[in-house]
């Protein structure tokens, strides 16, 4: 809160439409805020929020450059040589059954776009009761680590690997994780065995294991590396031999003595 | 293959009747006989036999036929039963038993009982062909069995992924977006607004009828696409700019629903929207020997790296169109998707023009 008792706010949505028709409701039901500026991207809005330090912030979550969660979350860490952020953060998201969870129990503000009048109207109320009555507090560590919290919870870190690059020469092409079923070794390649072709990628099968999931993947056979999802059952044969039934396709993968150990329990 | 289940105690009560009706026959069939010596000898001779073909079976099952198989259990347990009944004590019961036994074939041939051990080795090759014809319906049921089970797999996943494609139709994320810029407009630009809600509705309506029919024409799925398109440029704004490029003679070639669409909208989401500024988007159609193909570019950030803004799902939408073209087309429907060397990211779907349905 400013010496004269007027709060101002930074808007943030990158889809001008959106931000128009805030920026329109915020002046016909608080006449007294004053918007000192707009982003429309999370690298554009922490930077003016860094110069102008306003009280209020308004959020949307789903921005390029940084999404509104990352930018709070930067404001909370306070870097050294910049003083720590009064800032009020509310955030506006489209739709997340999950996200609204979070917010509710993190205690954060939040508005559901559409935004109703009503509700609106009910958000801004709670906002001018606080800077009514509190003066303004610098980003508290539970703030910081409840954002941090958050984050990790809603932005999921994508697996290390989740797409490979094969083929030879000059057109590689894609192919998801999702759809190997297993990997076979050869020479300094790997082959990728998906249900209806066949890749070649540049990559050994000792590097693979480390770099794909945990739990997901095992390694039966010297040469062979196998999703336990594609597994449909494990074969004994009269000699002892075991082999592993795949359930998209006809190929039998051996399973050497060596290897055998982590299948026992089925 | 192996046909010998492995229940042996259901077979052994099959066993235990088959030598009683043996030792029954045999009595009867000969006036001299006892019943306790005929029934000795065929639960002895009987089990020999089985015993030995259930051992063969488990031992050379992968070379020689089952048959043969039972033929040489017939035979060796015959032999081997014989020696059995004749340590247990037993008189041989004629001259061709002994001679069998003790393997003097020309005594055997000499001898007038030939007829009887002819008789004994045809009830035995009889029930041990019973056996196996056992064996084999058995088998039979089991394989019918499964592939019963697998077709009912097989429709599950088939109603779940269309139920799921249903679900991923409408992304609520997209959904409250788009109302919410059309709530936007009402007041600023209601001719904006009523436009976007045009498109809104052709969009939402193609979806949901989507599912329902087999086979929509490139235009009807271009119109789809246009409508998303169209949403998009007026809440994405200056930042979005896009080209189509598809000839006119392309257009009423007949393909599966929501192929395209997926392309369109995980260009947008993963390679538009994330981007500041200078977004672009390309859909270029063409065909070439007898195979269309149609290319959905944008040159956003490609693959996502790092923490994705979107969460989780990337990449799970085209999968499933590559399954779907496998499945519709066989091999000759493909998705290929790449990072193009300036980046930016490429979907490209290759159609038949002469399209045999593989499916219904």
């Amino acid at each position: 809160m400013t010496a004269t008792g007027m709060v101002r706010a930074i808007l943030a949505d990158d889809e001008p439409v959106l931000l128009d028709y805030l920026q329109q409701k915020l002046s016909q039901y608080w006449p007294a805020l004053q918007v000192i500026a707009t982003a429309s991207n999370g690298l554009a809005a922490l930077e003016l929020i860094r110069q102008h330090q306003p009280e209020l912030v308004l959020l949307d979550i789903q921005m390029p450059g940084l999404t509104g969660l990352q930018v709070a979350a930067q404001l909370a860490e306070s870097p050294p040589g910049q003083p720590p952020c009064h800032s009020r953060c509310v955030f506006i998201t489209a739709y997340d059954d999950y996200a609204v969870q979070a917010f509710e129990q993190a205690a954060l503000d939040y508005l559901l776009k559409p935004v109703t009048d009503e509700r609106l109207q009910h958000c801004i109320r709670r906002l001018q009761a606080t800077f009514a009555h509190e003066p303004a507090q610098p980003a508290p560590l539970q703030l910081q680590q409840q954002l941090q919290q958050l984050l990790q919870q809603l932005q999921p870190t994508v697996a290390p690997l989740q797409w490979f690059h094969v083929g030879l020469a000059q057109q590689t092409r894609l192919v998801h994780l999702s759809e190997v079923l297993f990997f076979q070794a050869c020479d300094k390649y790997t082959e990728l065995v998906t249900r209806h072709e066949r890749h070649l990628l540049r990559m050994s099968l000792k590097t693979l294991l480390q770099k794909l999931p945990q739990g997901q993947y095992a390694q039966v056979h010297r040469a062979y590396l196998v999703a336990l999802a594609a597994v449909r059952y494990i074969e004994k044969d009269i000699f002892g031999r075991q082999h592993i039934h795949l359930k998209d396709h006809p190929q039998l993968l051996p399973l050497s003595r060596n290897y055998a150990g982590q299948f026992k329990q089925m | 293959m192996r046909f010998i289940a492995n229940n042996w105690l259901r077979d052994l009560r099959w066993l235990m009747l088959i030598n009683l009706l043996i030792a029954l026959l045999l009595f009867l069939l000969d006036p001299d006989a006892r019943l306790v010596d005929q029934l000795l000898y065929a639960y002895v001779i009987g089990s020999c036999i089985w015993l030995l073909a259930k051992l063969l079976d488990k031992w050379v099952a992968a070379w020689l036929s089952p048959w043969l198989i039972q033929l040489t259990a017939v035979c060796c347990g015959l032999w081997l039963g014989f020696q059995l009944v004749g340590m247990l004590g037993l008189p041989a019961a004629n001259v061709s038993w002994s001679a069998l036994t003790s393997l003097h074939w020309q005594q055997l041939l000499q001898s007038p009982d030939w007829r009887s051990l002819l008789v004994t080795l045809l009830i035995c090759s009889a029930a041990a062909g019973f056996f196996l014809l056992r064996y084999q319906s058995l088998h039979y049921r089991a394989a019918l069995e499964q592939e019963k089970r697998q077709r009912a797999e097989l429709q599950q996943a088939e109603t779940s992924a269309r139920l799921k494609l249903l679900q991923a139709q409408i992304e609520p994320h997209f959904l409250f977006n788009t109302l919410a810029n059309v709530q936007g407009l009402i007041t600023a630009d209601p001719a904006q607004a009523k436009h976007m809600l045009e498109q809104l509705n052709t969009y939402l309506r193609a979806s949901l009828q989507r599912t329902r029919r087999q086979m929509v024409t490139l235009a009807d799925e271009l119109e789809l696409v246009e409508a998303l398109i169209g949403i998009a440029r007026i809440r994405l704004g200056e930042r979005f700019s896009y080209r189509l490029q598809i000839p006119a003679e392309l257009t009423s070639l007949p393909l599966p629903p929501l192929l395209l669409q997926p392309l369109v909208e995980n260009a947008l989401r993963h390679g538009i929207e994330p981007m500041l500024a200078g977004a672009e988007l390309q859909i270029i159609g063409w065909q070439q020997q007898g195979i269309c193909y149609l290319q959905v570019k944008d040159n956003g950030p490609g693959l996502p790296v790092g923490t994705s803004q979107t969460g989780s799902g990337d990449g799970v939408g085209l999968v499933n169109v590559r399954q779907r073209l496998h499945q519709l087309y066989g091999g000759s429907g493909r998705l290929h998707l790449s990072t193009s060397p300036q980046g930016g990211f490429v979907a490209e779907l290759q159609l038949p023009l002469q399209h045999n349905a593989v499916t219904a």
